[in-house]
């Protein structure tokens, strides 16, 4: 089912909305960043922007989040967060939306992880479709845009003045039951002018990053030790590509507590926080063994994590949307195409590795 | 699965089901047998747990006695649980007390050496005192792959609590299982964990125990006990009773230089690989397979493992390129 939403609707259309809203802005230096419940007038339309600078996914999975507050008096009290609001994205990009998908799926394999998963369930995703890639873009090579197949809720895809709305899930659905009025049908030639912009957009991104390669040469053993070498001796273990990756989901846990009165009552909260797997410390153990000591077995690890066979095998996807953000963060040029192409050329390719 | 259930009922189904996995014949088995099996609402909220008792085990490793809100859990041999000191935080430990005697007590028991952070603070802590616990977690140890067989138990120095659950569960249900041989090594005769047990594993007529240190003290050298490392005992085994290779089944649990020179000498005399079980020790910060610290390769070693068999070591070593041991 396609529908169509005027653009002069949409402001209308995303008051309407209930719970949360989270939509794109522009700050005060240029870059982009998902706001909560911004005035409408400065929400990003689709040609505004190529996308934020840190994935929306963090709104689910936030870079620290109390896991529980406690209160030590005898006996210890445990005070668990209270449940999530509804919440919409508008203007999420396809890549963070097959993110967002991956994300789901990892957090509620074998164990439910009850924070993500609550807030995933109420989420809804409207997602718009990319018509003009930035330079750091590679969604094709990795399935994960630049028009979305499945995995939305909505896609609104961009045509001058209006929107083609397709629907991907109940959930989507559901939404536009509730609110037929800002809705009109959309003649059937827009669906062929659809498939026509989606091959047309694919002819404008600037870097190709050869997945399949990469994962067929690092499962397979292929690589040298050497070449690890000479790529980790590049990487300068800031952590910056797994702060922004959309994929990575590791994460520390760490206590605090201090006296909240005078009679001796401890108050304290155990939160989670981003790790990334780059770091020294990463893996130590308590008696001092570090099982990653050095950089080329934790370089290693990344990359074994988000191209290995036997994760794909395992995650139903490479370890990587395409979204480009490691891209705009790695000093050392070993992001993930760099990598992905250094692995399928056998060498270091100068400078700029692309 | 519906067979044999007997007391532990649908959670110990729930188990079974998970370590049928580890040899490969998992079946739709799905995802439900996973959800967190103490109660708290949230994955990662810990029961509560007040401390019964406080054994001194070694200068630097106490036992702790832990009675649960909520009642016992129920938990296979090698399990492990992430235990709370709150304000400082969590860790992992094996499970040392048996399912059995949980079942007779209601309490759990974990050995823990001051080691890090966490550990000190719980040594510091006294009976009365809580912890959180979120437990059992991990696969535990395939105990009905070894029914019917010999089994060989090889500890050393602080790697014994998940193999005295083991020993004890055995014990507990001794038909099952044929001749039960314990090979102990400990750095010094004040080392050794659970001394008084020691003494009673080597009285029982039902089971072989060895044990050797690194260095003896007065007392040990005028018992005319045996000094040497772990695998000194081997030859003595061979003298006084052969290992059978393919009906035999060894457990070893120490640290890694310990497992790797023990796994030689077992494959020496042929125990075939998937009859050699061991488990892999990482940081395991979360304990449900999300944080991402312990993994190795594809694998978790918080949910996959920690018991891992040889083959299945050597196959993951393979696959991720790096040393698991």
């Amino acid at each position: 089912m396609a529908l169509l939403l005027r653009k002069e609707r949409l402001d209308d259309f995303l008051q309407s909305l209930d719970g949360q809203l989270a939509a794109p802005v522009r700050l005060e230096h240029g870059e982009v960043h998902f706001a909560i419940n911004p005035p409408v007038e400065q929400i990003l339309q689709d040609s505004d922007y190529v996308n934020s600078t840190i994935s929306p996914v963090a709104l689910l999975f936030p870079q620290t989040e109390v896991l529980f507050k406690f209160k030590l008096n005898g006996k210890p009290q445990i005070e668990l967060p209270k449940e999530p609001k509804p919440l919409i994205i508008f203007g999420i990009r396809s890549c963070d939306v097959a993110a967002m998908r991956y994300l789901e799926m990892f957090f509620s394999r074998k164990f439910i992880d009850t924070p993500f998963v609550e807030r995933a369930e109420k989420t809804t995703l409207i997602s718009v479709a990319c018509q003009r890639p930035g330079r750091n873009c590679f969604c094709p090579c990795c399935a994960g845009g630049p028009f979305l197949e499945e995995g939305h809720d909505l896609q609104l895809v961009d045509f001058g003045d209006a929107f083609l709305v397709e629907v991907g899930s109940e959930k989507g659905m559901r939404l536009i039951y509730a609110r037929g009025q800002f809705f009109e049908p959309a003649p059937y030639e827009l669906n062929e002018q659809r498939n026509k912009l989606a091959e047309e957009t694919l002819q404008k991104f600037e870097i190709a990053s050869h997945m399949g390669t990469g994962v067929r040469k690092l499962t397979s053993r292929a690589v040298s030790d050497e070449l690890w070498r000479m790529m980790a001796a590049r990487c300068i273990e800031c952590g910056g590509c797994a702060f922004v990756c959309p994929l990575c989901t590791c994460f520390d846990v760490v206590d605090h507590s201090l006296p909240c009165s005078s009679n001796g009552v401890i108050c304290g909260w155990r939160e989670r926080c981003w790790d990334c797997c780059q770091f020294a410390g990463y893996s130590m153990e308590a008696a001092g063994v570090n099982p990653r000591p050095d950089k080329v077995s934790r370089f290693k690890r990344r990359f074994y994590h988000k191209l290995s066979y036997f994760y794909m095998e395992m995650d139903g996807r490479v370890g990587c949307v395409g979204c480009g953000r490691c891209i705009q963060v790695c000093f050392g040029v070993v992001d993930m195409p760099a990598v992905v192409n250094t692995l399928r050329e056998e060498k270091l390719l100068g400078a700029r590795l692309r | 699965m519906e067979q044999g259930l007997g007391e532990f009922g649908e959670r110990r189904a729930i188990v079974l089901a998970y370590v049928n996995c580890m040899w490969g014949e998992c079946g739709m088995a799905s995802q439900e047998f996973f959800q967190p099996l103490w109660n708290g609402r949230n994955l990662y909220e810990p029961v509560l747990a007040r401390i019964v008792e406080v054994a001194d085990e070694t200068p630097d490793v106490k036992t702790f006695t832990l009675e649960l809100d909520g009642g016992a859990i129920d938990y296979l041999p090698g399990q492990f649980a992430e235990v709370s000191v709150f304000g400082v935080g969590e860790a992992p430990f094996g499970i040392s007390s048996s399912p059995t005697w949980t079942k007779r007590t209601g309490y759990i028991q974990v050995t823990v050496r001051a080691i890090g952070r966490v550990t000190n603070a719980l040594h510091r802590l006294k009976v009365g005192d809580y912890v959180g616990v979120r437990a059992p977690l991990g696969n535990g140890f395939p105990v009905e792959h070894a029914e019917g067989k010999r089994v060989i138990i090889v500890g050393g120095g602080i790697g014994l609590p998940p193999l005295r659950s083991l020993l004890n569960y055995m014990l507990d249900n001794r038909e099952r299982f044929g001749k039960i041989t314990v090979l102990y090594g400990a750095r010094t005769p004040a080392d050794r964990v659970y001394k008084g047990e020691l003494e009673e594993w080597e009285r029982r007529e039902d089971l072989e125990y060895l044990d050797t240190v690194d260095i003896a003290d007065e007392e040990w050298q005028r018992l005319g006990k045996r000094v040497g490392v772990v695998t000194t005992l081997f030859p003595i085994l061979d003298e006084q009773s052969p290992i059978d290779p393919p009906n035999t089944v060894a457990f070893v649990c120490g640290p890694p230089i310990m497992i790797h020179f023990v796994i030689i000498e077992l494959e020496k005399r042929n125990v075939p690989d998937e009859n050699i079980i061991s488990t892999l020790e990482r940081h395991m910060k979360c304990g449900v397979g999300k944080c991402g610290h312990c993994a190795i390769g594809h694998k978790y070693v918080c949910t996959d493992g920690p018991v891992f068999s040889w083959a299945e070591m050597k196959e993951l070593e393979w696959m991720c390129a790096e040393p698991a041991v």
